[in-house]
């Protein structure tokens, strides 16, 4: 086996190889130092850890907003924390995640941390973004949500195949690759014209091609939220989920109502809510800031009946 | 199993791992387990016909030579023939001929209430019916000595870096390889990770980042095009098309070189080519044999005078464009194609086969000829034959620079101009793996940029590799 390792690495190849591999780490730790300074989300989920400590604190109440960016634009924090004087309120809202990233999330920076005890946490969704069918962003959850021990329950974690478990160890080990997204439309925003409007148009097309016929054939499931409303119950959290209003309609599946109905969680469906019209949708999704004063008050009101009831 | 995906690398380096602490026979033994693995992980209900053709050509071959009467080894050779052509024929055929019939019934004032086939074509068919089938033709012809052992023929015909897209390996070549013990020679983990690593740069940043653009360009209707979208978008696919099938090829010639096994080049640098004919001599090299050794020269080649020898070209590439599927689309490329090389040979091709001097007058002819294959890719990707000539229509009109011609030009720029021009330069070297005499250096910035490149650009989402379909 030497010999053939010997013959597999000659001398000449086996310093080209040992180069680029110093030259690839190189740029990986390089950007590790620096990557919060890519993008404000990057910034954000570097963030995270702290903000979670801060809020929440065992001696005092506090709220824990998470979601991605339709709660970002669609709840103001400062309005809830006026309405619920006495509590503290984190708002936790990364880019393009869901129900695999919060769980990773809530598990290490929650219900994992002794430190860190939230009174309530509130998860913004539409469609089936909760659901078991939801598909897991594996590169995303290994390279900044998830752990290595995740990976002995890659199921409950989201990752379905071969593909993902390799996707989710290489984004662990190389950042470069984790954040391949991020560095591609960094230099491709600058280098080519029209570069958001035609990958956005393509992103689209290839999301309607692929979504529709699992959508018609998938029966929701939400066993995976049930576990992490259980996990955070423990921890003496109750679990509120927010059905946020986006100008397509939707139906919220009835597993998760059911899960609402036999007290596994809260449910607020604010998909229609009074006074919120098209003109406050920057797109089709997320509202403008009118939208979210609009929204964030509405939860408000919401949310201070069900703390109250529940006290 | 494809070779772009991560399922695919740790097979390979379990394979690996295990490959060289074994002797010959465990060699042999792992490689054909390995092979139906990647096989069956696709399907594993079509094993049973890569079973079967790999049985019927083994007992063939084993009987040609054993059987003296030329009546009976004529027929043994036609069970092989006809047992591949009929898989062949069903799977990737059946439905087509079936639904031309019915069209040909309707335009005939018919109403043909014939049987829909939804037959799903097994991955790779084309590929291993066409080598299984050559190993008998070889055999029968007295080219090629017969397979030592039914072992040896399975991997033969099953070998996984190429069973499912090429190259079609003869068995003088291949066979002879498979059961002589082997070793790895000073060189070859090198030769093997050059051609890795360009054949993932192909496949994965070239190809796969070049097919929103295609999708997109021949999803929408020619009338909605503008002239240089309808360019791009061919340019698109060109290289796209170029980039998947000879990545495939350069992975699979890197990975069995790391086993020890040597695999023909399939493609040498395509788009230099200055004539039809040498473009043929650079492009699916493997298949463009194939279709010489197996149907044109049978067919009479060029020795039957001009007139036949037009002929034989035109029925030759008609069948080639068969071959890539069952689709009047690729019957009109082949066609395109017999065309260029009879009207070459009529212009008179050998001022294009004598080497140049002058480095303009080449670029010109080359560019001249890429343009002309581009008019065939246009056929080659178009949805119907009439979507087909609306395009080409389009290329006539509307210049104008819109902002998906920008879009789509830029990235076009962005991912192929590096590689033509390190193909350029491979070209002008004639020597295909010219890199490796390079300075360690070079090597590491040439690595490096290919190694970085696959990092941070691949697409959005995974592509399959085009030619499995075929």
């Amino acid at each position: 086996m030497r010999t053939t390792l010997g013959t597999l690495l000659g001398s000449t190849e086996a310093r080209v190889v040992l180069a680029v591999l110093a030259l690839i780490a190189l740029v990986d730790v390089t950007l590790r130092l620096t990557d919060s300074r890519l993008s404000g989300n990057l910034a954000h989920v570097e963030a995270i850890p702290v903000i979670v400590a801060d809020v929440g604190r065992p001696e005092r109440q506090s709220l824990l907003v998470l979601g991605n960016s339709l709660t970002n634009n669609g709840v103001a924090p400062e309005l809830l924390s006026a309405r619920l004087a006495s509590v503290a309120v984190a708002k936790v809202t990364p880019d393009a995640t869901g129900l695999w990233d919060w769980q990773c999330l809530l598990d290490h920076q929650v219900i994992g941390r002794d430190q860190v005890q939230f009174d309530t946490v509130v998860i913004g969704f539409a469609w089936h973004l909760l659901s078991d069918q939801s598909r897991a962003d594996a590169s995303r959850l290994g390279a900044l949500y998830c752990q290595w021990g995740d990976l002995g329950r890659a199921g409950a974690i989201g990752l379905q195949n071969s593909g993902d478990l390799g996707e989710f160890v290489s984004a662990k080990v190389l950042r470069t690759y984790a954040l391949r997204d991020t560095l591609r439309n960094r230099l491709f925003q600058i280098a080519v014209p029209h570069y958001i409007q035609f990958t956005q148009a393509t992103n689209a097309a290839r999301a309607g091609v692929t979504d529709e016929p699992a959508a018609q054939l998938a029966q929701y499931t939400y066993r995976t939220l049930a576990g992490l409303a259980e996990r955070l119950k423990g921890k003496g959290t109750r679990v509120i989920v927010v059905a946020m209003p986006v100008q397509q309609e939707y139906e919220i599946d009835a597993q998760l109502r059911s899960l609402h109905e036999h007290g596994a969680l809260e449910l607020i469906d604010l998909r229609k809510v009074a006074g919120l019209e098209a003109a406050h949708f920057l797109d089709g999704m997320h509202l403008n800031s009118t939208g979210q004063q609009i929204l964030s008050r509405v939860l408000a009101e919401d949310l201070a009946t069900e703390l109250l009831s529940a006290r | 199993m494809i070779f772009n995906s991560f399922v695919f690398w740790a097979f390979f380096a379990t394979v690996l791992l295990l490959y060289w602490r074994l002797p010959l026979l465990g060699q042999n033994r792992l490689l054909l387990v390995a092979s139906y693995v990647f096989y069956g992980y696709w399907d594993w209900r079509y094993l049973g016909l890569l079973g079967a053709s790999t049985l019927v050509d083994y007992y063939v071959g084993y009987y040609l030579v054993r059987i003296d009467e030329q009546r009976k080894r004529k027929l043994l050779l036609t069970l092989s023939i006809v047992t591949n052509l009929s898989f062949l024929g069903f799977f990737k055929y059946c439905g087509f001929f079936v639904d031309s019939f019915a069209e040909l019934l309707r335009a005939l004032g018919f109403e043909p209430h014939l049987p829909v086939l939804q037959i799903v074509l097994p991955v790779g068919i084309s590929f291993y019916t066409f080598q299984s089938m050559a190993y008998t033709i070889d055999v029968y012809r007295g080219v090629t000595k017969p397979a030592t052992s039914l072992f040896n023929f399975a991997l033969f015909v099953a070998y996984f870096p190429q069973l499912v897209a090429g190259p079609i390996e003869r068995s003088n070549e291949l066979l002879p390889q498979l059961e002589n013990p082997r070793r790895l020679r000073p060189g070859d983990f090198a030769e093997g990770l050059y051609h890795i690593l360009l054949g993932l740069f192909k496949k994965v940043i070239v190809a796969d980042n070049l097919a929103p653009i295609v999708n997109r360009v021949f999803d929408t209707p020619a009338a909605e095009l503008t002239g240089t979208e309808v360019l791009i978008g061919v340019y698109a696919f060109a290289f796209q098309i170029y980039c998947d099938f000879s990545g495939y090829s350069s992975i699979a010639q890197g990975v069995s070189k790391w086993l020890g096994i040597d695999l023909s080049y399939n493609f040498r640098m395509p788009y230099f080519s200055r004539s039809p004919s040498e473009f043929w001599n650079r492009w699916h090299i493997s298949l463009s044999q194939w279709l010489r050794d197996y149907l044109y020269i049978p067919l009479g080649g060029n020795r039957r005078g001009p007139g036949r020898t037009y002929v034989n070209l035109m029925l030759t590439m008609l069948l080639g464009g068969l071959w890539h599927g069952a689709n009047w689309t690729f019957v009109a490329w082949g066609a395109w194609q017999g065309l260029l090389l009879v009207a070459y040979r009529l212009a008179g091709t050998e001022t294009f086969e004598k080497p140049a001097t002058n480095v303009m007058v080449v670029v010109l002819q080359a560019v001249a000829m890429f343009h002309l294959v581009c008019i065939g890719w246009i056929f080659f990707r178009a949805e119907s034959i009439g979507q087909a000539f609306a395009m080409i229509g389009a290329l006539g009109h509307g210049f104008e620079i819109t902002d998906f011609a920008l879009y789509a030009g830029t990235l076009l720029v962005f991912f192929v101009t590096p590689l033509l021009a390190y193909e350029w330069y491979v070209f002008r070297r004639r020597d295909m793996t010219v890199v490796l005499s390079r300075p360690a250096w070079q090597r590491v910035t040439l690595y490096g940029y290919l190694a970085g490149m696959v990092v941070v650009f691949p697409p959005l989402t995974q592509q399959v590799f085009i030619y499995f379909q075929f």
